[in-house]
């Protein structure tokens, strides 16, 4: 089946809506996690607007726990995992091999058709009665497991269980799709040892995404049946309700988390991971050098994501396992740092002492890899049972991942799209607009979440409604409002990206080929980069991804990977 | 560029894995990590003490038996080219799928349905999670013998799944 007829599509139809061309389903892919952003950052202005006035009462404590719990699961799974992940890998992972194509555009379009039904689920559950899952994006039971507990777990959890499983199964048939076209599509020449780091990342996260979200699915399946089956999986016995005591017994929700996390772990790497790759690349470009140690750096790759799938349990310090179990997953997930630090330090070492060209996108690649530095630290205290028994559910540990898997990924996303926008529609995005949107999403998103962490510390708890009724929250309350402002700021300055976006798409100054004297394969093609991806023959590589020479005349500096034959 | 068609396969001569390979094999993953989830939750949920064991229904232990033989017809179909031996084990797949009904049937007869014990639930949830799996791999068996094409991964696939079954039956009986 894997694709013998792949001719360029005439109707409009076959063309934008049902195509099976990777770049415009990976297109499709951006445009609606740039809808879905929409809604998530509205979900957060909201959040911080609550919290920080909370004797407006915005809205009510139900409808909040909702706001949370589909910011999250919005943002996580309908943004980042849709922009980064499916968006952008769909349009880079063939270019960036020499492939005229994913290995299976059949499936490929399939599994972009099957996410737009979730996404609409997920906006169809706030208008339902009892209003959107309250949960929590992590859905923990008993909260999620009985509809009678609290209004959103009625019938705005049993749609997000649905919308969860919808988007599990187009993410899983991304997964298989990637894994084969790496290992099958591959231009001649391209050895995995010379693909760009940009798609050695894509495939770990494949590889990842494709190990740990069936347990979830497994997870998601006793969920259901404990809803709408009557059976005991997840619930204790003795619970009450109306004075009434269920009939459920013997179940445990800790066996829930374990499944959650053993997903939700490696799923923070599925993310983060094409961050990290698409900052090496758009470095290379940039700094003119090859990427420092590119062996080293794939090498740390495999060992994060083994190890990333080991240390779940370090989200469940607080539910009272084993102190053993506990020290096990501290000392695990401790490791990764040395991993993690291989990748940074050779980041930093690819900029060291070159001559920067500092065009858009660059701004973005460093601001990552601040973050990634500033965001790690972070998790050094939340990897160790002990300073984490504190820090668990504060404010600390908010900061951390939305460093983490929000900053990371959302700069690295700009970032790309900035860099691959002139191969998406053959023209370059405003310069002057790119820095300004940069520098007014990147101090506030920083700061605010910086913050966050100095709030944690002094003791405020995170999903809290008021944090104003309680006296010892006093202290944390104190940066609210500046952390709100910034909330709003950098909500705000969205605006200049799509204003951006979509009039460069039509009056953007056109560019050539390769606009940035970059050295992937990707850049040999034209730009739009039209069906089948190179007009002739396919490219033959004879070289590694990242051939810059940094003593050369500024405009000769850099072999292509390819040659067009 | 002309719009004719566009050699998306990698050159001949070329030792990477075929696409379908790659495919089959890591589908096959994601089903063993689905019933690797199963299993975790099976052993965490089993020392409890509402745990009351179950009879593994007859029916159960039948269904395998056609699983056994419908992959060894399978086999068989694929090195003679024999499609009537495809039909036959096509059918044995389905008689499996109406064992599993029946052996819902004989629990039920026995007073066991789904919430009634967490042995029974596993045994309902796992013999359904493993029979819609069955069931699409009967529809590829199917397309597969009536448009002709290519069997090699269906053929994976289908002997995977009666392995899953085996393992799944093994695990709840002991």
């Amino acid at each position: 089946m894997a694709v013998e007829d792949h001719s360029a599509p005439t109707s409009f139809v076959k063309k934008y809506i049902f195509s099976q061309d990777h770049k415009v389903i990976g297109l499709q892919y951006i445009l609606t996690a740039l809808f879905m952003a929409i809604v998530g950052g509205w979900l957060a202005v909201m959040i911080r607007t609550q919290i920080t006035w909370p004797e407006k009462a915005m809205v009510t404590p139900e409808n909040y726990l909702s706001l949370v719990t589909m910011h999250g699961t919005i943002m996580v799974f309908f943004v980042v995992s849709l922009a980064l992940v499916s968006g952008l890998g769909n349009f880079l992972v063939p270019l960036m091999l020499g492939a005229r194509d994913m290995a299976y555009p059949f499936l490929n379009m399939l599994s972009y058709w099957t996410v737009v039904p979730a996404c609409f689920l997920v906006l169809v559950s706030f208008v339902v009665e009892g209003g959107a899952a309250a949960a929590g994006w992590t859905a923990y039971p008993p909260l999620s497991a009985l509809p009678e507990a609290v209004p959103g777990s009625g019938l705005g959890q049993t749609l997000w269980l649905l919308a969860m499983a919808l988007f599990i199964a187009s993410f899983t048939m991304g997964g298989l799709n990637y894994i084969a076209t790496v290992l099958n599509c591959r231009a001649k020449g391209m050895s995995l040892m010379r693909m760009p780091l940009t798609v050695w990342t894509y495939f770990m996260s494949a590889v990842l995404g494709v190990l740990s979200f069936p347990p979830l699915t497994a997870a998601a399946i006793m969920l259901l049946l404990d809803r709408h089956g009557g059976t005991s999986f997840f619930l204790p016995s003795g619970l009450v309700f109306n004075n009434e005591v269920l009939a459920h017994e013997g179940g445990t929700p800790l066996l829930f988390q374990h499944l959650f996390w053993f997903l939700g772990h490696p799923e923070v790497y599925v993310l983060v991971l094409p961050g990290i790759g698409i900052t090496f690349d758009l470095i290379a470009s940039f700094a003119r050098r090859p990427v420092f140690g590119y062996k080293t750096s794939v090498y740390a790759l495999w060992v994060v994501g083994f190890l990333s799938m080991i240390v779940w349990g370090h989200h469940m310090y607080v539910t009272g396992m084993n102190p053993y179990v506990g020290e096990y997953f501290s000392i695990a997930t401790v490791l990764i740092t040395a991993p993690f630090a291989v990748l940074g330090m050779n980041l930093v070492a690819s900029v060291w002492r070159s001559r920067i060209r500092m065009e858009v996108p660059m701004y973005w690649a460093l601001g990552t890899v601040a973050v990634i530095g500033l965001g790690g630290f972070g998790g050094l205290f939340l990897a160790t049972s002990i300073s984490d028994i504190y820090f668990h559910d504060s404010f600390f540990v908010v900061g951390h991942f939305h460093l983490m898997i929000g900053v990371v990924t959302v700069l690295s996303t700009f970032g790309a799209l900035y860099h691959w926008f002139p191969k998406m529609f053959g023209r370059v995005m405003n310069a002057g607009l790119g820095k300004l949107h940069f520098w007014l999403t990147y101090v506030p998103m920083v700061a605010l979440f910086f913050l966050m962490h100095l709030q944690g510390m002094s003791g405020l708890l995170r999903r809290y409604y008021d944090h104003s009724i309680y006296e010892f929250q006093a202290p944390g309350r104190e940066l609210a409002l500046v952390i709100t402002i910034l909330t709003y700021a950098a909500f705000a300055a969205q605006a200049i990206f799509f204003w951006n976006f979509f009039y460069s798409m039509f009056k953007g100054v056109k560019v050539g080929a390769n606009p940035w004297n970059a050295t992937t394969l990707e850049w040999t093609a034209p730009s739009p980069a039209p069906h089948g991806n190179w007009p002739g023959a396919l490219p033959v590589v004879d070289r590694h991804p990242y051939d810059y020479d940094p003593a050369a005349e500024e405009d000769s500096d850099y072999k292509p990977q390819g040659v067009v034959a | 560029m002309s719009t004719s068609a566009i050699g998306l396969q990698p050159q001949a001569g070329d030792l990477r894995p075929r696409a379908g390979d790659v495919m089959c094999i890591t589908f096959l993953g994601v089903v063993a990590m689905l019933f690797a989830g199963f299993t975790a939750a099976y052993f965490i949920r089993r020392p409890s003490p509402d745990w009351v064991p179950i009879t593994i229904p007859a029916w159960g232990w039948i269904g395998t038996g056609a699983l056994v033989v419908s992959s060894t017809l399978l086999e068989r179909s694929r090195r003679r080219q024999d499609r009537g031996l495809l039909w036959a084990s096509i059918l044995l797949g389905v008689l499996f799928l109406g064992t599993q009904l029946l052996s819902w049937r004989e629990l039920s007869a026995a007073g066991v349905y789904l919430p009634s014990t967490p042995h029974g639930s596993f045994y309902f949830m796992l013999s359904a999670v493993h029979g819609v799996h069955l069931f699409g791999g009967l529809l590829a068996l199917i397309y597969t013998a009536t448009r002709r094409s290519e069997i090699r991964w269906v053929a994976g696939y289908w002997h995977f799944m009666g392995l899953t079954w085996l393992y799944t039956l093994l695990l709840l009986a002991n």
